[in-house]
């Protein structure tokens, strides 16, 4: 049954079936969830080993005395950590309706909400920064601060990513214009950035409300 | 370049014609053959994206690497062949014990069943290449980067010396100064990207490119396995990979966190949760795709469809999420509840269950079958028999107390030889002689390989069987010699006697590849009377797969294809064009353009290479390999975006049909 013994075969003509569908039928859309399923796994594992830091501190945090002046209940601050969680929140306005615009392969409002993505996600990585200072710990301090700083960290690493992966697509729209690809790449690109604000709001809530309320 | 796109603009519509006569087969061959050429010289080499060339180096090169292992393995036994041997050190037995272990988890028993995995699923499943041929070519490369680093540390003297599991405290800063264990961790995390970015591959490839008609209840065994083990290998391999970069930043100078430090709330029980909710999977990952193979191998050889499909697919995923239930049972000498203990050795005996259902499904397929007795099948056969006896030494180290009286002896590793060597190497050896026809167009000579099975399955019971006894005696494992008066020494004798006659098993299998490689009886398309759509095309394939996509219409695409069933036509012979369907039922629900070839995927493995190379030794390798990343990500995009489908701007392009069966309706058979 090689190829020269099929002549003479019907054909199944696919000829006619589209090149882009834009939804959960692309191979690269499964590929983005199954990057997304190694993700995840790694942020329960990260998890893990907080809540195994918990178990070995008693209190926990653990006061803070190796510098002045001395705090007896290191809890992190709320102020700025919030602030920058309302703003990754706000975000999912223009992410949605930049995914939106994408389907509808709306040129114009892509390149608008593009940058208006960008412009939260350079500051949701530029308060971050100022957010370590809320853990009131180093990372060499002692476990419970090597871990809350490599979560936040690594949560800062797909803050960078996204601003990559966006002012790559800001270059190519602006220069050569939305084709269907590149219409295609910002659709899961959104789920990316959907996911990686809804991460956050489980690790907010790990970091900086549970070792005030529980 | 620019022409060239313009070129194929204007032919955007050459598509394969719906009428298959000689002319049009021969004429729209010759553009595929031209669409899809390799390319050649030496930047070729590095520029390759189909996934046979991967697939097939990446086993290459996974047996390199299981050579390399081996000759460590095999100087461990001239070390411990008698009492107060002086052949190695301490110091270099210890690199070398743990190198081999490395080696042959990461370097070979993962890669090598991925690298199966690569080459044959995508002809299995009847497409024209893996989903993401950029990305598979970019695993390659850092895996061989990977396996080039740890066997160059220990040819430096910085061969890792922790073991293979890499114990904290011995591991930390504490205890292993130097940059030995630093090189373990790095080499740990770039082959497991590789294996990360295989199953992302394999599964996507499995889920949206079948044949129409190949339903997910038709897809091949040795498919199901494969994705059973790449789903494993994606909740797996991140524990790992995290463990070893907490590691690195725990013994880390300016960095020195301290999750494995005891006295500032680490923990270095931790290590070992973390690393062994990656090393059980782990056993399964390399187990699983061999299952594959053996199912592969017995309803070819059987002449029948496979007794108790269902069952069998059934058992691989039970196998899977089980696999995630048992890690502690290797921790049962460390301070744990004892209830705890308790549910892992519960889950741990739980696995029987599916394994021999697995076992009891393959015998009935087989005692049902007409046996064609050739040496894949006689290779299974001593997978039964070794696997079934590490099975069984298997659930005794289920039990607690036993496994504390066993622990860190060598009936642990005569236990994990005869489960791995057993359950993964023989399939694996059967499976070379299954499908190198398909690879290379020649058999390996059958004769030749019946005295590979004999010296192997000898060789491995003098090496290993003694092993038992000598655990039970008392040898602890990772010893570099022992005193006469332990009386361990005869039983040594022996197992170093064994590691020779397989070794001279392993030297007529090089032998037997050699030599058919060139000279082999030249094979035809489906040689064994096979099942599966690998066989379907000549061998080797050409670089396109299929010049015509098939239709599936039953579990054995091939014994069960109707009369005269249809073959998928339309697609662009110009562009690098395959057929993707839905996820159930595999009708078609578009065209999917794949990657052409590029050097992109090659630099960014340097360039990713060298970020773990130097993040040994600074942690601003990190911010700095970060752009470059970057850098060479954004000439990926960029290249991979030329030639694209443009649609005039603000207008949306309607498809000029109604995407059909993907929403129930037929599509047009013509002919």
């Amino acid at each position: 049954m090689t190829d020269e013994e099929l002549i003479g075969r019907k054909a199944l003509d696919v000829s006619k079936l589209p090149s882009t569908l834009l939804d959960y039928n692309e191979p690269i859309w499964w590929g983005n969830l199954l990057l997304l399923f190694i993700e995840t796994t790694m942020f329960v594992i990260l998890v893990s080993v907080y809540f195994s830091v918990w178990m070995n501190l008693d209190p926990f945090p653990p006061p803070m005395v190796d510098r002045l002046p001395v705090i007896y209940n290191p809890v992190p601050d709320l102020t700025l950590p919030t602030i920058n969680l309302i703003l990754l929140l706000v975000s999912l306005v223009p992410a949605i309706l930049l995914d939106l615009s994408a389907r509808k392969k709306d040129e114009a409002k892509v390149k608008l909400y593009l940058i208006l993505t960008i412009a939260f996600n350079i500051a949701a990585i530029v308060l971050r920064f100022y957010e370590f200072d809320a853990l009131h710990f180093k990372w060499d301090d002692n476990a419970y601060g090597s871990i809350t700083w490599t979560i936040l960290g690594t949560h800062l690493l797909h803050l960078f990513v996204m601003a990559a992966e966006d002012s790559y697509m800001l270059a190519w729209t602006f220069t050569e214009g939305l084709d269907e690809k590149h219409a295609l790449d910002l659709t899961v690109m959104a789920v990316y950035w959907y996911w990686i604000v809804g991460i956050w709001v489980l690790l907010y809530s790990l970091v900086y409300l549970a070792p005030r309320f529980l | 370049m620019k022409d060239e796109e313009e070129k194929i603009q204007e032919r955007e519509d050459w598509r394969q014609s719906a009428d298959i006569t000689p002319e049009t087969v021969e004429s729209e061959r010759r553009e595929l053959e031209k669409t899809w050429a390799e390319p050649r010289g030496i930047i070729g080499w590095f520029t390759v994206t189909n996934h046979k060339t991967i697939g097939l180096r990446t086993i290459i090169t996974a047996f390199i690497f299981f050579l390399c292992a081996g000759i460590l393995a095999a100087l461990m036994r001239l070390q411990l062949m008698k009492p107060e041997n002086t052949l190695l050190g301490p110091d270099i037995y210890n690199q070398i014990f743990t190198v081999h272990g490395t080696a042959m988890m990461f370097l070979f028993a993962v890669p090598v069943m991925q690298g199966f995995g690569i080459y044959l699923v995508p002809l299995m499943v009847g497409t024209r290449n893996i989903a993401f041929p950029r990305m598979n070519a970019f695993g390659y490369y850092v895996y061989l980067i990977g396996g080039i680093l740890l066997f160059a540390g220990l040819i430096l003297n910085v061969g890792p010396d922790a073991g293979w599991f890499a114990y904290v405290p011995l591991s930390g800063p504490e205890y292993a100064p130097g940059k030995r264990v630093d090189l373990w961790s790095q080499v740990v995390s770039l082959t497991e990207i590789a294996a990360l970015v295989g199953a992302v591959e394999i599964i996507t490839t499995v889920f949206k490119q079948r044949a129409p008609g190949m339903s997910l209840n038709r897809i091949p065994l040795f498919v199901w396995a494969q994705v059973v083990t790449s789903f494993m290998v994606i909740f797996a391999m991140p524990a790992v990979m995290l463990a070893s970069s907490l590691l690195s930043m725990d013994r880390m100078m300016h960095v020195s966190t301290h999750f494995f430090n005891q006295a500032e709330g680490g923990d270095p029980i931790l290590w070992q949760h973390l690393f062994w909710f990656f090393g059980h999977p782990e056993v399964y990952i390399i187990f699983i795709p061999a299952t594959g193979m053996v199912s592969a191998i017995i309803t070819t050889f059987a002449r029948r469809r496979m007794f108790g499909y269902t069952p069998l697919v059934l058992t691989m995923i039970a196998t899977g999420f089980i696999g995630f239930g048992v890690w502690v049972h290797h921790m049962f000498a460390t301070p744990l509840p004892q209830l705890g203990q308790s549910i892992f050795t519960a889950a741990s005996m739980l696995i029987v269950i599916p394994n021999g259902v697995q076992i009891f499904c393959w015998l009935a397929t087989l005692w049902t079958g007409k046996l064609n007795l050739k040496t894949p099948l006689i290779f299974v056969f001593g997978f039964f028999a070794i696997f079934v006896l590490g099975g069984l030494t298997g659930v005794m180290l289920a039990s607690v107390p036993l496994d504390l009286q066993l622990h860190d002896t060598f009936f642990v590793v005569a236990h994990f030889h005869y489960v791995l060597i057993g359950g993964a190497v023989f399939p694996l050896f059967g499976a070379v002689y299954y499908w190198f026809p398909k690879w290379t167009g020649r058999f390996l000579s059958e004769k030749a390989g019946i005295v590979n099975f004999l010296l192997l399955f000898v060789g491995f019971n003098l090496v290993f069987f003694p092993m038992h006894i000598l655990g039970l005696n008392g040898m602890p494992r990772r010893v570099y010699t022992y005193v006469p008066e332990t009386g361990w020494g005869d039983l040594n004798f022996l197992a170093t006697a064994g590691a020779f006659v397989m070794s001279l098993g392993v030297l007529a299998f090089l032998g037997n590849v050699a030599y058919s490689w060139k000279r082999g009886t030249a094979a035809s398309a489906n040689p064994w009377g096979a099942d599966t759509l690998e066989w379907a095309v000549e061998s080797p394939p050409p670089p396109y797969n299929f010049q015509y996509i098939r239709t599936v219409q039953g579990r054995h695409a091939i014994w069960e294809q109707a009369e005269n069933a249809p073959v998928v036509t339309g697609l662009s012979v110009l562009r690098r064009e395959t057929l993707s369907t839905t996820i159930h039922d595999a009708a078609p629900s578009h065209r999917y353009e794949l990657q052409k070839d590029s050097i992109i995927p090659f630099l960014l493995a340097v360039v990713v290479g060298g970020v773990f190379i130097s993040f040994m030794f600074t942690p601003w390798g990190l911010p700095v390999g970060m752009v470059l990343c970057f850098l060479v990500l954004f000439g990926w995009f960029w290249s991979n975006s030329v030639g694209h489908r443009p649609f005039t701007h603000g207008e949306i392009r309607e498809p000029e049909a109604p995407p059909p069966s993907a929403h129930g309706k037929p599509l047009e058979v013509n002919g």
